[in-house]
């Protein structure tokens, strides 16, 4: 084996052995989810009229699971560094002349199934409370590129954090007010041409809401506000900067710590 | 012999208050998290459908106020059984549990009085940020009614309290890598129905929801929000349902954590 499929095999095997290790944690964290987006979107239900849910449902749903790649980007990557520092690994990996950013972007596989695992419960609320319909797809091709660029922009976004984590300290509520503001202003949980102006010039400028568009054409055939192609070029073009600048950003906050230490503190 | 419960109380106050000076940020979105939750809520619903369906829905008289006050509520609920909880896996992360093991005083002391002034200091927070909403909407009858909705939370700590350290005992004596039973906070605040009315939930959840605190303070808040003056005698058989609670969760409790080191004890705390 080369050496990068070695370094690959150990990251990978690290996190499902911990996945396996922790499965209580791992059960908790999905149900932890599922509940807290019940809570929520029963309150935003009550607003609708009941006859109304069947339309409105499809945009919330997939609305929520695009929010939980960003969600567990933000905690299972960034907020993780917590744990990561607390344990004092970060100091350990570089005594051992490891980058801790390989080990950091592979909790993105934690995230993920935590995801996958959550979304398809939160399908199955929905299902509940408006019927099967909810789950239909008109082009599964344009909802999987855009997962895949949402997904790309998250991670970079999440290690991003990390990466600041060495640095400063980051409450981790702020972290969560971040995610909320998001999941509107960043156009996750509503098309951009149904928010009223203002907030739609905010959301324009939010990467995610631009793969989102791309996510609801293929969900139930919205027009996206900036029509598709342009979205899919846009969206591209700013995942691909992303990830550029969380690979630079992590080299340059590992080159600081290795010369001052890790500054973070213990409680974020 | 060991450290006064007073000594402990003291210090855990001074690290709260040293924590909060340190991460002022912190502080900031102690006090904007509750409007972000009813910014959230209501923008979400008014994209999706009316307010008028909202008021109609929930009978209430201001929505604006109830969506604050339970935004308070969540985010004081999430404070109480967040501190009390983790504090004993945080110790552990740190390394400091096995030495307060180690000294004469009792785990259980520690684990109960230490995190109790954040608790308390947080869910006032919690609870104290929606004040100026609260006047905005309602004058000082607002604020009147908000300071019952914190009378409240403050009789409903104290079940909280309690099955807090449930969850902590069960978190230390599973050993996992975070707060296991953190599911039980949104499951409580779920059944509590803060947001919708409780005939929305299944029957099952609605039986569930008369053996958590924070449904009974809900309530309350409901009957707040309802009327321009609350009932007094309706709210009185709530302080006596969280009384009741309070001695059957403390209980427990006090079970459930001296197991717990007992068990700790014998496997190690690592």
């Amino acid at each position: 084996m080369t050496k990068n499929a070695t370094r690959i095999h150990a990251i990978v095997w690290l996190h499902l052995l911990r996945l396996w290790r922790y499965k209580f944690s791992f059960l908790n964290n999905i149900l932890t989810i599922i509940l807290w987006l019940t809570i929520f979107v029963l309150g935003a239900l009550m607003f609708i009229p009941k006859e109304q849910w069947s339309l409105m449902a499809p945009i919330a749903l997939w609305g929520i699971i695009m929010w939980q790649f960003l969600s567990t980007s933000v905690w299972y990557i960034g907020g993780w560094t917590w744990f990561f520092v607390s344990q004092g690994f970060v100091e350990e990996h570089l005594l051992t002349n490891t980058s801790p950013a390989p080990v950091l972007v592979g909790r993105a596989l934690v995230g993920l199934t935590i995801t996958v695992s959550s979304s398809l419960l939160v399908a199955l609320v929905f299902t509940g409370l408006t019927g099967p319909e909810v789950l239909l797809v008109d082009n599964i091709l344009y909802v999987a590129l855009g997962l895949v660029l949402l997904c790309t922009m998250t991670i970079s976004y999440g290690l991003y954090l990390a990466a600041l984590s060495f640095r400063i300290g980051i409450p981790g509520t702020l972290l969560d007010i971040a995610n909320f503001v998001s999941f509107i202003l960043g156009g996750l949980a509503v098309p951009l041409s149904k928010l009223p102006p203002q907030l739609r010039s905010i959301a324009l400028i939010i990467p995610y809401a631009h793969p989102a568009e791309i996510v609801r054409y293929g969900v139930r055939g919205l027009e996206p506000y900036l029509g598709l192609e342009t979205e899919i070029l846009v969206s591209t073009i700013v995942a691909l900067a992303m990830a550029t600048i969380a690979y630079l950003l992590f080299k340059y906050i590992l080159r600081h710590v290795r010369r001052y230490g890790v500054r973070a503190i213990g409680r974020m | 012999m060991g450290v006064k419960s007073t000594d402990i109380l003291r210090a855990g106050f001074f690290g709260m208050i040293a924590w909060l000076k340190n991460n002022r940020w912190l502080l900031f979105s102690m006090i904007i998290w509750p409007y972000l939750t009813a910014f959230l809520l209501i923008a979400l619903g008014m994209i999706y459908g009316s307010f008028e369906t909202y008021k109609e829905r929930l009978n209430i008289a201001n929505p604006i106020l109830y969506i604050l006050a339970g935004s308070g509520i969540v985010m004081s609920s999430l404070f109480i059984i967040d501190t009390v909880a983790t504090n004993a896996l945080y110790h552990r992360w740190l390394g400091t549990l096995p030495y307060l093991m180690l000294t004469p005083t009792k785990m259980y002391k520690v684990l109960v009085l230490e995190p109790l002034p954040g608790a308390l200091l947080s869910s006032t927070m919690g609870i104290l940020a929606v004040l100026p909403g609260a006047v905005y909407f309602e004058g000082l009858l607002g604020a009147g009614k908000l300071l019952i909705v914190l009378l409240l939370v403050y009789m409903g700590m104290l079940p909280l309290i309690g099955l807090s350290i449930i969850v902590a005992s069960i978190t230390l004596v599973l050993r996992e890598e975070s707060n296991v039973a953190a599911f039980l906070t949104p499951l409580i605040l779920l059944v509590s129905s803060v947001f919708y009315p409780i005939d929305v939930l299944p029957k099952v959840l609605q039986y569930m929801s008369r053996i958590f605190p924070t449904s009974y303070i809900v309530e309350a808040t409901r009957m707040v929000a309802t009327y321009s003056i609350p009932e007094f005698r309706a709210l009185f058989i709530v302080a006596y349902a969280l009384l009741a609670l309070t001695l059957f969760y403390n209980g427990v409790a006090s079970i459930a954590l001296s197991g717990s080191e007992k068990m700790v004890k014998k496997s190690g705390v690592i």
